[in-house]
């Protein structure tokens, strides 16, 4: 038989009471805070699992934010070629209508007043600016990407736009839209803007070209590497190995490089390298898409297309107008619409990654509050029985340290 | 024949020997309640009987009782549970202040909640992809530079608060050394007076009382060994040392260790040699402060280190608004001179040099096939142990040796950076003989660090980089760019924005740039519009930069706070298994000592009765007396 002393049935209905208050005081903690775990050691796995799952949502939210913002720069980009387009549709009736034998050389120079207007407009949307931000400039957002030249053309009776150059370059601005999964939110000025291919050729006999050191050179963006002794067929092939729209080539041994699809070239030299400069088509500091004074450069921006058709309303020359005009703005218009597309699918594809990030949010929270929160039924059932132990405990401590012998001892 | 009055003796004793049980009943009812008191019974025993080889003796019956006496006063204990008592005390001690601390550390990191370490890192990131998004406005930098002030200043809290915690139990050590000195004071002082007591043959219950109570309380504090055996000596143990022996008490000592921050060690005075402390408060309080704050603050420390290198890394590729590269991002101070070169033993001349990471001046493609063949040598983890080697040979591609690299336990780990060159960057040292941070050794018996990554000058061991060596920079094949000395130590305390960065935020680098002179330096910046270099930056927290042993930050995070939660876990569970057979314990020994009012009450009528049936005995013996006197004189 073990011997019990008063002292052992207070203590364990001390101790068994004292246990019932904490956890009564962990589940009332539950209760008031909705959390299951308050520190880490309640549940290791569930809090760092938590953590990640928080981790997860803020970034998701981060995701749709850039998203939202990406979209709104694509509606804004969108807006304004939308704008272009319908100037151009504007375009093609007036050449069709100069282009008509029936009209005189005065109602030419009418029309050519009207597209010069048009002209500004659609330079005025190139330089258009988002948030205070050129958008068709690449990554030069804080100036105009394209610049006006004014002169004042002899057939012409005021000083008129001659010519428009691009002062942009061809960076992407990316968004980040799921864990490094990048999308460019901008179109460069020098690919939207351009109406034909270009066609550039050196006039120097490079057929004896040799590279005397290992550098590399950059076009449209492209870092292609020339090593010592390449001759000039090797980096020839290189430049059309590298899976960039351009081809390069030798023309009664001059260096020709051409655009394949409608964009301004953009050729540099880097990391010390002088392959442009040695083989005369640049000269030292130039911009990637300026060149030498003795090199030809053919291509059309949109810009040009509608000057030549204003020039050439003005000058009343109809034939050209009828062919080489109706045709070139035929090419811009593709070029524009091309644009809108790539808008249009980058917009799709915002759309549907934002729709993956909202599900994926809900799904996230979700399993979130099943790591975490309580399941409040469950709680208030567990401490309801709690409690009822807890009482039956108390009311046996009340029991059984009242009697004692003393109480029956006279 | 008996004496007339031998009736009155007798009673007397009786009354005097149902006095002490009396007494002896009412200490221990009044004692009921007193800690560490254990039930004491009078052993009631008869006295001599008197012996009178007489005349008169055949005519009586023989032995005449003389009635009883109290003969001694035991205390009811078991030793055996006192000793199991104290086994379980050591190791509730031990883990009841660990379970408290670790506690104290969960509060410091917060988790799982909104207001955390990694939350605000969250926000970190998502401030510089914003400012990748609008790298023009000067609104969205003002957010990042907020956002990081708001990191460093949550770094520098998480370290001092962590600190203070090292410091509180710092002196908690010293506290508990002066308790043991003073437990130990107390039970010499007691073993003296026992002993006294024992030698004139008494006794001495409660002054056993009080001593096995003090012993309990020291067994809380630390692993002790009692000696109850040794007739003449009681002798308490800490490991093998005595620290009480009869009426000799060594004292122990706390003295400030430099090697360990200045805290301290526990030495025995005389002796001053270390004590073995394995249990107890005391050992949870010395393993705490030396290993698992220290760790924390050594995480902290590694998370910081990286967080502020790799950012700066990134940063001093980019471009500010006004055109400007090569800033740092963070204020970043090198526990080195400019030379690369510390003082590692104290003694005042700069004997070693202190990179944390170096970066080959080669760009690799992760996937393609090294075609060269070696072994690369890293330094052990542990003084005096073999070198770490790793073989490589053609077919393995860069990613292929990067993860040899990695899992080879090395104290170095690789990973590319954004320019895709390979860095090589040390972690903690497990051995607290190397400092943190700082490559010791790199050595290539093949071509692979040497020109094929362009870390190395040259192969073998002679083209080694070794820290011991003054001139180690030489042998690496790259300029001051692309090495990072070791920082300052606690790096967590000191984290803080660049001066250039605080004073204008036009200074943050988001663009990146262009190599044009090919020094493998980006020299002229892309556009204001380029936000790439703080995507890059914001991408940090996705690549697989190796925080530590780690691959990502987030990783490493998640594993600080899952190791913490299950040492906090772990250190609960066992209190209350402490807690539990402690209790139980204690109920069996309360069962052996405790005190049962109603048995005592019972004993008490008992003895009560008995003492008024001695005095009836007496008053008997006074009318026989009365008779003879009065009625049979004159």
């Amino acid at each position: 038989m073990i011997r019990i002393t008063h002292n052992m049935m207070k203590n364990d209905v001390v101790y068994n009471i004292e246990t019932h208050q904490e956890n009564l005081d962990r589940l009332q903690n539950n209760l008031s805070t909705g959390k299951k775990v308050r520190i880490p050691r309640e549940n290791p796995i569930s809090a760092t699992n938590a953590m990640l799952y928080r981790t997860r949502i803020e970034e998701i939210k981060k995701f749709i934010d850039n998203i939202e913002e990406g979209e709104a720069r694509l509606n804004f980009a969108e807006n304004g070629i939308r704008s272009i387009v319908d100037i151009f549709h504007r375009l093609e009736e007036l050449v069709v209508q100069g282009a008509n034998g029936i009209y005189s050389k005065e109602d030419r120079e009418k029309i050519a007043v009207e597209v010069d207007e048009l002209l500004k407009e659609v330079v005025q949307i190139a330089n258009s600016k988002f948030k205070g931000e050129s958008i068709f400039a690449g990554y030069q957002t804080n100036i105009e990407p394209f610049e006006v030249l004014k002169t004042k053309p002899a057939f012409a009776d005021r000083e008129v736009i001659t010519k428009v150059l691009y002062k942009g370059d061809i960076g992407k601005n990316l968004r980040e839209l799921e864990q490094q999964e990048y999308a460019p939110v901008n179109l460069a000025g020098n690919v939207l803007f351009w109406a034909t291919n270009e066609v550039v050729i050196g006039n120097q006999d490079v057929s004896n070209y040799v590279a005397n050191k290992n550098h590399k050179i950059r076009i449209d963006g492209k870092e292609i590497l020339i090593q010592s002794g390449d001759n000039i067929n090797a980096i020839i092939e290189k430049i059309n190995n590298a899976n960039i729209p351009v081809r390069a080539s030798l023309r009664d041994n001059q260096f020709v490089i051409e655009t394949t699809s409608p964009h301004e070239l953009w050729i540099e030299d880097i990391e010390g390298g002088t392959f442009f400069q040695d083989i005369g088509l640049k000269i030292a500091n130039q911009r990637p898409n300026e060149f030498a004074n003795n090199v030809q450069k053919i291509g059309y921006n949109i810009f040009d297309v509608i000057i030549k058709i204003r020039d050439d309303l003005w000058k009343n020359d109809v034939a050209s107008l009828g062919s080489e005009d109706l045709n070139n703005l035929q090419h811009s218009l593709n070029n524009l619409l091309t644009g809108l597309g790539e808008i249009g699918a980058r917009s799709a594809r915002f759309l549907s990654v934002k729709k993956r990030l909202n599900m994926n949010e809900v799904d996230m929270t979700d399993i979130l509050s099943k790591t975490e929160n309580i399941d409040i039924a469950k709680t208030v059932m567990d401490l309801q029985m709690l409690e009822y132990i807890h009482r039956s405990a108390l009311a046996v401590g009340a029991r059984i340290i009242r009697p004692t012998l003393i109480d029956f001892l006279r | 024949m008996a004496s007339t009055f031998m009736g009155i003796e007798l009673g007397k004793r009786g009354i005097i020997a149902h006095q002490t049980a009396i007494q002896t009943t009412s200490h221990n009812i009044t004692n009921a309640e007193t800690d560490g008191y254990s039930r004491q019974r009078v052993i009631l025993e008869t006295e001599h009987p008197l012996y009178s080889p007489t005349l008169s003796h055949p005519h009586q019956a023989g032995q005449i009782g003389q009635g009883a006496i109290a003969a001694r006063i035991e205390r009811i204990r078991n030793a055996f549970i006192d000793d199991k008592i104290m086994d379980s005390l050591d190791s509730l001690g031990y883990w009841k202040t660990r379970s408290d601390y670790i506690y104290q550390i969960e509060l410091v990191h917060n988790e799982p909640s909104d207001i955390s370490l990694r939350s605000i890192l969250d926000k970190f990131w998502a401030a510089w992809e914003e400012l990748a998004n609008n790298p023009s406005e000067i609104a969205t930098r003002k957010v990042v530079k907020e956002q990081s002030e708001t990191l460093a200043k949550t770094i520098n809290h998480h370290f001092e608060e962590l600190k203070a915690i090292q410091n509180n139990i710092e002196n908690a050590i010293i506290i508990k050394v002066k308790e043991i000195n003073n437990i130990a004071k107390k039970i010499r002082d007691l073993n003296v007076e026992i002993q006294r007591a024992l030698n004139l043959g008494d006794n001495p219950n409660d002054l056993m009382d009080k001593r096995d109570l003090l012993i309990e309380k020291l067994s809380q504090i630390v692993n002790i060994n009692v000696e109850r055996n040794e007739k003449d000596e009681f002798i308490v143990y800490i490991g093998s040392e005595h620290l009480v022996q009869g009426e000799h008490f060594e004292e122990l000592k706390t003295v400030s260790n430099p090697k360990k921050f200045g805290y301290s060690d526990i030495i025995w005075a005389e002796t001053k040699m270390n004590v073995t402390i394995k249990g107890g408060e005391l050992k949870s309080l010395l393993e705490l402060r030396d290993n698992i704050v220290q760790s924390q603050i050594d995480n902290l420390n590694n998370f910081t280190v990286n967080l502020i290198e790799l950012v700066n890394e990134i940063h001093r590729d980019g471009f500010g608004l006004d055109g400007l590269t090569n800033r740092n991002f963070f204020k970043y101070i090198p526990k080195t001179n400019e030379q690369g070169l510390y003082d590692r033993n104290n003694d005042g001349i700069l004997d070693s040099t202190a990179i944390f990471k170096v970066t080959g001046n080669k760009i690799l493609e992760p996937k393609s096939k090294i075609g060269v063949r070696g072994t690369i040598t890293f330094d052990s983890n542990k003084v005096g142990s073999n070198p770490i080697t790793i073989n490589y040979n053609e077919n393995d591609t860069v990613e292929e040796v990067i993860q040899k690299i990695n899992k080879s336990g090395a104290e170095i780990v690789a990973y590319l950076d954004h320019r895709n060159r390979l860095v090589l960057k040390a972690t903690l040292s497990s051995d607290k003989n190397n400092p943190d941070f700082v490559i010791r050794h790199i050595e290539d018996s093949g071509d692979f660090l040497v020109n094929f990554a362009g870390i190395l000058k040259a192969s073998g061991n002679a083209g080694a980089y070794d820290w011991k060596n003054t001139n180690a920079l030489n042998s690496l094949a790259v300029n001051e760019n692309n090495y990072t000395f070791t920082p300052l130590s606690d790096i967590s305390s000191w984290i803080d924005l660049d001066e250039n960065i605080k004073n204008d935020v036009r200074k943050i680098a988001a663009a990146s740039g262009t190599d044009t002179t090919g020094n493998g330096d980006l020299d002229v910046p892309t556009g204001v519009g380029d936000g790439s270099n703080a995507l890059k930056i914001a991408e940090l927290r996705y690549k697989k930069v190796m925080v530590g042993q780690y691959a990502t930050f987030d990783e490493y995070y998640t594993a600080v706070i899952s190791e913490i939660g299950a040492l906090g876990e772990q250190a609960q569970l066992e209190t209350q298994v402490a807690e539990n057979l402690i209790n139980n314990f204690k109920n069996l020994r309360q069962s052996i000592s405790g005190v049962n009012l109603d048995e005592e009450m019972a004993n008490l009528v008992m003895f009560q009765h008995g003492y008024n049936a001695a005095a009836r005995v007496i008053s008997i013996m006074d009318r026989m007396l009365e008779t003879i006197i009065t009625r049979m004189g004159v």
